[in-house]
């Protein structure tokens, strides 16, 4: 009986999470070397200490802080498929929005539609979001959020355990695990402070909070527990500082407020500073630093986005049930011109519920759902497979591997995941999305090669390389067939395949030469 | 003693001091200044205005829309007159202006006047990033608006009004900008209109509100006053959106926040809607519209970063006066805004010294030590402004240019455009250069497809039968043409370089150099 009451909130959660099923796309590159090392990781039976994937940066030092992923990633994948993994990287990202809806309601008293309303206008912002190991950035902060909330606003301090427990796994995951250190301790700091600030300070409290700080103690030693023990502490900070990471990886760059997404995330942080200013009572320290922190993040860099979203969706809901909404009706109906009834009609409850038709309408709506998506599915992975062709050189490399093609290549850096997932180990790559391991003086490299620098052809020649992979638009393509030395063989519109005019090769540019293959 | 020492505010100290720092840091290295100048020279020699591109020969003819006339030829006057110190000066007149300006909204907000000098100091330090363009107009009067709209706002000024429709027609004729105040204009007196409609607390009374709309459309009514009527009020968007500027043009673009400057801006935001948040006494809906829309459209456009600064200025200064811990650190603690600004009105009493009658004689020290320093770090600054021109601005490569008579059709880069026309037009006119009005068609993707070397960038560049190009040294255009074999490199500094048809009237050039 308890399983047949299903409410709206989580109807519609069921639906958005079948919705993304469907949708999920893999037009990330970065998936596949993921994939590749966690096969590598599963097949060896051992962490690779040094790079394995390039020809260009062989044996070079390489630091796994994702290896965990990388493993469940392909362990998943041999399990359950290309569906297996759209159904995790959905379930992950149902879970964020569902700890923040269920923290949202909490702080809410109950108030399910306000709570449903504040968590889908705040995390609508994250859409689809590849199956990478910032997923697990996403979710464990949202459950962060979730206990350190619960601590702050009830004082409920039985799961924080599960911090330093998930930090541990964290810092196994992906090198964000810093990102929930700096909440736990932002946290910290701002509950001490508003601590010592207070008139009346209980012991009880004090205790609390000596909790959580032993909680912060024990989260930032959790992450020790990796293969690189303390000196994963440095690889965030060698990220951040890295130029060709705000250059070439796009995730790193600032919103474009010209795109409608970024455009409706300014709309998104501008409701929420209108919530704090209008509501009635002041923002407290923790209440300020925190969201503002993250909101500043995402400024910074698009891909924290989801974090501030997630950050500041719980505070929109305490600002609520100080009263925000009186606060604001006040501030707009101090204008005696508005209609009496206005005011009573705003603050009226939602209209009585259905009762147990409710539920079963609510069934109906997901059974509906489901039934339509998997009549949708196969057309739909039709739509994903062309546009993933758009983005990803599947056409080009297959290509490669039908012609058997192989040497030294110079690939374009977003392809180098994908080359990774389908030719290694017979073909080692130029370059790939590993930018923290191939450092900025080799990406401003193979950037200057690809857009045709001054010099482009020294540093070209300097690698000996046979065939070229890259976008058909790309500035070293035209200037290769202008030098006479490769010749295209393959072009489908969007991505080329250039090989040198050298003798392995001549059997396969007399076959495509003047008439390159495009499919 | 004391007495005999001219007055000298902190305030005016800040105000010299900024002056003399930004006369170090011009911009020069803006490629849009030099277009400027030489329209602006243009015009001078031409009667009436002309209505079509000149400078081009790919859209020779092409309908020029006149919208910053006014101001080239204040900028070509003031640089033929008076040099590119000259022109520095003028620019750090008008920030300093702005600045001015910035810190009386502020002070009248702000019982300290250490904390409004402050306040407007970090909102001014965008001005740093000001060159000597049209658009400084824009900022001026965009500054003087909304200095005339506060005084009216808060202490009734309603004879400063009149100014509006003056300050918008000069506004109109001195940069497309003009637009930005109009929207001032519109999104504050629709706000008062609203707050006056629902009667809230403080809103205008009716006479007031009347005047303020009737003054606002005659903002409207005075931005006709310019060479191309009704039709001017359409360039923006033909500018902006429908040229595609946005989406090429760096200054149009998004800000990114991995730059100081534009970090200390989202910062600035920051701190505004937290002390919002702090305030005593909540905003009003003009406080809040105004410096949100702004705000937003820095986000939008970096370019509009020093607007944003000035719009939010007051309204943060006004909001700190009313954070009760800030208050208590200001003379005339607790005091409402509305209270600080009377007794700022009433004169002398609220200026109360600061550091006794020495303060007079702190500032002049003050004043001279700074300038003093400014004065010895001009020469290695005027060094790095040269430095900076040459490596963004192709100088010796038109030098190069100019003193082998190279003629012909040219392709040259966007940038170069502007610099290029400054001193080769007449002789000589370019491909393409900053105004962007000109172009239709796509012509600025065609421009673009050339330059990076695009598939079809060939078939591209053959349509124009151009016989040089200027462009950047890692242009991917200039390594196809070398690798294609037609154009030969006689030019090359490391930043710039000139490649020249390989074509009889070139021969000897190429043998030279080549």
């Amino acid at each position: 009986m308890i399983f047949s009451k299903l409410s709206l909130a989580p109807t519609v959660l069921i639906i958005i999470y079948l919705i993304k099923v469907v949708n999920g796309q893999f037009d990330d590159p970065d998936y596949y070397w993921h994939l590749k090392t966690g096969e590598y990781i599963v097949v060896h039976g051992m962490l690779p200490q040094e790079d394995i994937f390039s020809y260009t940066n062989l044996g070079r030092p390489w630091v796994l802080h994702e290896w965990l992923f990388q493993v469940f990633i392909y362990l998943l994948h041999e399990w359950g498929g290309e569906l297996g993994i759209k159904i995790f990287a959905a379930l992950a990202l149902t879970a964020c929005f569902w700890f923040c809806y269920s923290i949202c309601e909490k702080i809410l008293a109950g108030d399910k539609a306000k709570a449903f309303i504040v968590a889908l206008l705040y995390c609508s912002i994250i859409t689809s979001v590849a199956p990478r190991p910032h997923l697990f950035t996403f979710l464990f902060f949202s459950l962060f959020l979730y206990i350190l909330l619960s601590f702050k606003y009830f004082g409920e301090t039985a799961r924080l355990w599960l911090i330093p427990l998930v930090m541990a796994l964290w810092a196994n995951l992906h090198g964000g695990f810093f990102i929930g250190l700096v909440l736990i301790w932002l946290f910290i700091l701002g509950e001490w402070v508003m601590y010592f600030l207070a008139k009346d300070a209980e012991s009880l409290k004090r205790q609390r909070l000596m909790k959580l700080s032993l909680t912060g103690i024990a989260a930032l030693l959790a992450t020790l527990a990796n293969p690189e023990f303390i000196r994963l502490w440095l690889y965030p900070f060698q990220v951040i500082g890295m130029d060709a990471s705000q250059g070439i990886i796009e995730e790193w760059r600032s919103p474009d407020f010209h795109q409608p997404i970024f455009a409706y995330w300014l709309v998104v942080v501008a409701s929420f500073f209108a919530a704090m200013v209008y509501a009635p009572r002041k923002p407290d320290v923790t209440e300020f630093a925190v969201p503002l922190v993250f909101v500043a993040g995402a400024f910074m860099a698009r891909r924290n986005i989801p974090l501030a979203a997630l950050a500041m969706a719980p505070f929109v809901a305490a600002y609520l049930r100080a009263g925000l909404t009186d606060s604001l009706i006040k501030f707009l109906t101090s204008y005696r011109r508005v209609r009496p009834g206005f005011q009573a009609g705003v603050r009226s409850k939602a209209s009585q519920p259905l009762g147990k038709y409710e539920y079963v309408m609510n069934w109906l709506l997901v059974l509906l759902t489901l039934l339509s998506l998997i009549l949708i599915y196969p057309e739909r992975q039709k739509t994903i497979s062309a546009s993933l062709a758009k983005i990803i050189p599947v056409k080009a490399t297959d290509f490669i591997i039908r012609e058997g093609i192989y040497g030294r290549m110079f690939n374009t850096y977003h392809f180098g995941g994908y080359l990774i997932y389908r030719l290694y180990p017979q073909q080692l790559v130029f370059i790939d999305g590993r930018a923290d391991m191939y450092g900025d003086p080799f990406i401003n490299d193979a950037l200057a090669i690809y857009q045709g620098s001054s010099q482009w052809n020294k540093r070209f020649d300097r690698y000996g390389i046979d065939y070229v992979i890259c976008e058909s638009e790309s500035p070293l393509r035209q200037l290769l067939l202008e030098e006479g030395k490769f010749h295209l063989v393959f072009d489908d519109g969007m991505h080329s395949v250039l090989l040198r005019d050298i003798e392995k090769y001549r059997s396969i540019i007399k076959r495509y030469e003047g008439k390159p293959a495009h499919g | 003693m004391a007495s005999r020492i001219p007055k000298l505010s902190l305030g005016a100290v800040v105000l010299a001091i900024g002056l003399m720092a930004k006369v170090l840091v011009p911009h020069f290295e803006d490629p849009d200044f030099y277009w400027h100048i030489k329209t602006g020279e243009y015009l001078l020699s031409t009667w009436p205005l002309p209505r079509s591109d000149v400078f081009t020969y790919t859209h020779a003819g092409s309908p020029w829309v006149l919208s910053e006339w006014l101001a080239q030829i204040v900028l070509y006057l003031v640089f033929a007159t008076m040099g590119y110190i000259g022109t520095a000066v003028m620019v750090a007149a008008m920030c300093a202006f702005c600045g001015w300006l910035t810190y009386l909204n502020c002070r009248r907000q702000m019982g300290n006047p250490v904390h409004a000098i402050i306040v407007a100091l970090v909102c001014s330090l965008f001005f740093v990033t000001a060159a000597p363009r049209p658009h400084l107009f824009s900022f001026v009067f965009f500054a003087a608006t909304l200095f005339v709209l506060l005084e009216f706002k808060y202490f009734r000024r309603d004879r400063s009004l009149a100014l509006l429709p003056v300050i918008l027609l000069l506004w109109a004729n001195t940069h497309g900008g003009f637009f930005i105040g109009l929207v001032l204009i519109f999104l504050f007196a629709g706000s008062e209109w609203l707050r006056h409609g629902f009667k809230s607390e403080g809103a205008l009374e009716a006479g007031q509100i009347r005047k303020l709309s009737l003054w606002s459309a005659g903002t409207l009514a005075a931005t006709l006053v310019n060479p191309h009527f009704v039709r001017l009020w359409w360039y923006p968007v033909e500018a902006i959106v429908l040229s595609g500027d946005a989406q090429t043009i760096n200054e149009w673009q998004s800000p990114s926040f991995h730059v100081p400057i534009t970090q200390g801006f989202l910062s600035l935001a920051l701190v505004f809607f937290a002390v919002q948040a702090w305030a005593k006494r909540r905003a009003d809906l003009t406080e809040v519209i105004v410096p949100v829309v702004f705000i937003a459209s820095a986000f939008i456009s970096v370019r509009n970063m020093p607007l944003a600064a000035m719009a939010l200025a007051p309204f943060l200064a006004m909001n700190l006066g009313r954070v009760s811990w800030l208050a208590r650190t200001a003379r005339g603690d607790g005091e409402d805004a509305a209270d600080r600004g009377a007794a700022f009105s009433a004169g002398a009493a609220s200026r109360m010294p600061l550091a006794g009658g020495q303060e007079q004689v702190i500032n002049w020290v003050l004043l001279g030590v700074a300038g003093f320093a400014l004065a010895l770090s001009y020469p290695a600054q005027k060094s790095k402004q040269e430095a900076a021109v040459a490596a963004y601005m192709p100088v010796g490569a038109t030098d190069f240019l100019v003193a082998n008579h190279v003629s012909g059709n040219m392709f040259n880069s966007y940038q170069y455009g502007g610099y290029l026309m400054f001193r080769l037009y007449p002789a000589q006119k370019v491909f393409i250069y900053g105004r962007t009005d000109i172009y239709q068609d796509g012509f600025v993707q065609i421009h673009d497809a050339i330059q990076h070397g695009r598939p079809n960038w060939k078939s591209l560049f053959d349509r124009y039968d151009i016989d040089y190009v200027v462009c950047e040294s890692n242009a991917a255009l200039r390594q196809l043409l070398l690798q294609e074999g037609r154009f030969r490199l006689v030019f090359d500094d490391g930043n710039h370089s000139v490649l020249l048809k390989d074509v009889d009237k070139f021969k000897a050039l190429i043998a030279r150099h080549g």
